[in-house]
């Protein structure tokens, strides 16, 4: 093929038709248990710690990371590693030990609804709100670039690959809800594997293994001395430099991607219990360590094999076209999907989530002083599943004209809030002084930062053309000192408010104990046999959900009253 | 207030930039150990809460420490 497309065979399309009927048939079984929002939402907390770890990878990996980061690799080295691995394990423990027993013991849908509990109402929708933008946002970012990709590698037209894709996304997530999504990601995980294993061993192989392309590529020249060094010098002219990989993804980004992104936690949230959620997490460390071997040493294989590559972002495309058979090259295709698919479905649910949970349910409960019933909100989450899907599918050619890197957009987008969030998230849950004042100064002070940093006029403040690594610290620690500030000016929150929802509050509090041990026997128990699948559960969602005020008076702990 | 954002954060990058880039690299790898080994001092009650029951293969300390070996070897090794 001379086109630059893949040149599929009748196999390929066979082996693509046949993962999108397994991803519909797997995606739309799991619909008959979803009866209530906690079943749409976290499917029925009944999820396993496997599948919620291999969800949480591939929620993370989209298409364009195939692509971009074996493009990166070509052109940087492997330091373009750095945001698979820097990027997530020390942040993964963290989030499964400190923030995700907090977030599932509470029994919150949502990180917002939580911090909503710990601060005020203000933090809760203002947070939901520019989660969900953003999560939307970010929908039709992967969309478009997604389409734009298979149109160069498989010459399809970008609108046919969006609203296959929609269609087939919408159709099983709003039908199925979380359960869906994840128990998908874990066939798509496989796909993601097995079809990236095939490229990197073939081109690695080809290459003369992992020493010869060392070799003939620090042998290149001047250029390429620091293609095998993670840790690259402040001054480095790469986006790399090891102060922006420590500080700003290391410390900051990594922690509140995994701690604090609604699509990354609401898998935990969905566990069937407290043990499986900090497993699936600690687990999702072991699969991230393998991402760069499909997807950035094919980077590295590539500059032996094909040299003088215009645009490194050819990269992949060029070495599928080149090294795999007919079979294999359907393969990748499905891959490729598979990792759109997987991100796509996870961000409509995410959105929805936040957008029902936090923003709808409380306003129709500010509007009304009444509260939704569970049928109700069932419907407005499904409702919003489409609307963001057909948003998103609306706006992705404009934010395609408005943003000159696809890249460039995501990140910065992400930077505008990740560092204020992690602020409050993580002062609220160590610190019992931090106030319902301190949280929203905190926040809004370090979102306003984000969004000046982020103006033309402020281009050259940083000595990196792309900042958001050092955006994202700098509003971190602005948000963190307003917020301890502010804690200090303002009265601190009643006990009975907090109850549960700091560090060190179990062990002090006697009856919390109490509370804690009904509901893990209550869980584990009566309704959730522990190690039964997520299928065939029977959800105890069904009954109504306590009032928000009786649920924030125990802390958010447990829904009977405790004695203390 | 661009000449101000400029001061402050261009002073906190020279302090940055006299820290060696071999420093900075051990730093990561204690960054590394200590997030790992920071799950041993948690109570087992707390790492085994929800388990079905407590056998070896469920204390979540020893799957953190299995999980960043090959982080820690990346970044002492090849980093």
């Amino acid at each position: 093929m001379n086109d630059g497309t893949l040149g599929l065979a009748g196999i390929d399309y066979a082996i693509v038709l046949l993962y999108l009927g397994g991803v519909l048939l797997v995606g739309t079984w799991f619909a008959r248990w979803v009866r209530s929002p906690a079943d749409l939402f976290l499917a029925g907390r009944g999820l396993p710690f496997w599948a919620i770890g291999m969800s949480i990878v591939v929620s993370d990996i989209g298409a364009t990371d195939f692509i971009a980061v074996a493009g990166g690799t070509y052109r940087y080295g492997l330091a373009q590693a750095n945001f698979d691995w820097i990027g997530s394990m020390p942040a993964l423990l963290v989030a499964a030990f400190l923030f995700v027993p907090f977030f599932w013991r509470s029994g919150v849908y949502t990180v917002p609804e939580f911090l909503g509990r710990r601060y005020n109402e203000a933090v809760r929708v203002s947070l939901a709100m520019c989660w969900g933008l953003i999560l939307v946002t970010n929908l039709g970012i992967m969309l478009y670039a997604t389409a734009v990709l298979l149109r160069g590698v498989m010459g399809w037209d970008p609108l046919v690959s969006i609203w296959v894709t929609a269609v087939v996304v919408g159709i099983y997530t709003t039908s199925g809800g979380l359960a869906a999504v994840v128990m998908t990601d874990v066939l798509q995980l496989v796909v993601m594997f097995v079809g990236g294993a095939a490229l990197a061993v073939r081109a690695v192989w080809e290459a003369g293994g992992i020493g010869a392309i060392r070799e003939q590529v620090l042998a290149s020249g001047p250029e390429y001395a620091q293609h095998f060094t993670l840790f690259l010098p402040h001054d480095t002219t790469t986006p790399f430099p090891w102060t922006g990989i420590l500080l700003g993804l290391g410390i900051v980004l990594s922690t509140a991607y995994f701690a604090g992104n609604q699509a990354i936690v609401q898998r935990a949230l969905g566990a069937r219990s407290e043990w499986d959620a900090k497993a699936g997490v600690v687990l999702a460390g072991l699969f991230k360590l393998c991402i760069p071997l499909l997807v950035a040493v094919p980077g590295l294989a590539a500059l032996v094999i094909l040299p003088g590559l215009a645009n490194p972002d050819d990269a992949v495309p060029s070495l599928i076209r080149t090294l795999l058979p007919a079979g294999l090259r359907g393969l990748m295709f499905a891959a490729f999907i598979a990792a759109l698919m997987s991100s796509v479905d996870s961000a409509l649910n995410s959105a929805s989530t936040l957008w029902t949970q936090d923003v709808f349910v409380r306003l129709h409960h500010a509007a009304t002083r009444r509260e939704l019933e569970p049928r109700r909100v069932l419907l407005v989450g499904r409702t919003l599943s489409v609307v963001f899907l057909l948003a998103a599918v609306l706006i992705a050619p404009e934010i395609e004209r408005r943003f000159s890197n696809v890249y460039n957009a995501i990140q910065s987008i992400f930077s505008l809030i990740q560092g204020p969030s992690l602020a409050i998230l993580l002062l609220g849950v160590l610190w019992r002084r931090a106030t319902a004042w301190g949280g929203f100064a905190g926040l809004a002070s370090g979102v306003t930062l984000s969004v000046v940093l982020n103006l033309d006029s402020m281009a050259g403040v940083f000595h990196s053309s792309e900042p958001y690594l050092f955006i994202a610290w700098w509003s971190f620690v602005l948000a963190l000192l307003v917020t301890v500030v502010v804690s200090f000016a303002t009265p601190p929150e009643p006990p009975e408010k907090i109850r549960g929802l700091v560090v060190g509050e179990l062990r002090r509090d006697p009856a919390l104990q109490g509370a804690l041990a009904r509901r893990m026997r209550r869980l584990t128990a009566e309704d959730l046999p522990p190690h039964r699948g997520t299928a065939g559960r029977r959800s105890k969602s069904e009954a109504p959900l306590p009032a928000p005020e009786a649920r924030i008076a125990m802390g958010g702990m447990d829904e009977e009253p405790a004695s203390s | 207030m661009k000449e101000l954002l400029q001061g402050v954060f261009g002073g906190f990058d020279a302090m940055l930039l006299a820290i060696p880039l071999a420093a900075a690299r051990w730093i990561l790898v204690a960054f590394f150990v200590a997030a790992a080994g920071a799950s041993f001092l948690l109570p087992r009650e707390f790492i085994f809460r929800g388990a079905p029951d407590q056998r070896w293969y469920r204390d979540l300390r020893w799957w953190a420490i299995g999980v960043t070996v090959p982080y820690v070897l990346i970044y002492a090794f090849v980093g």
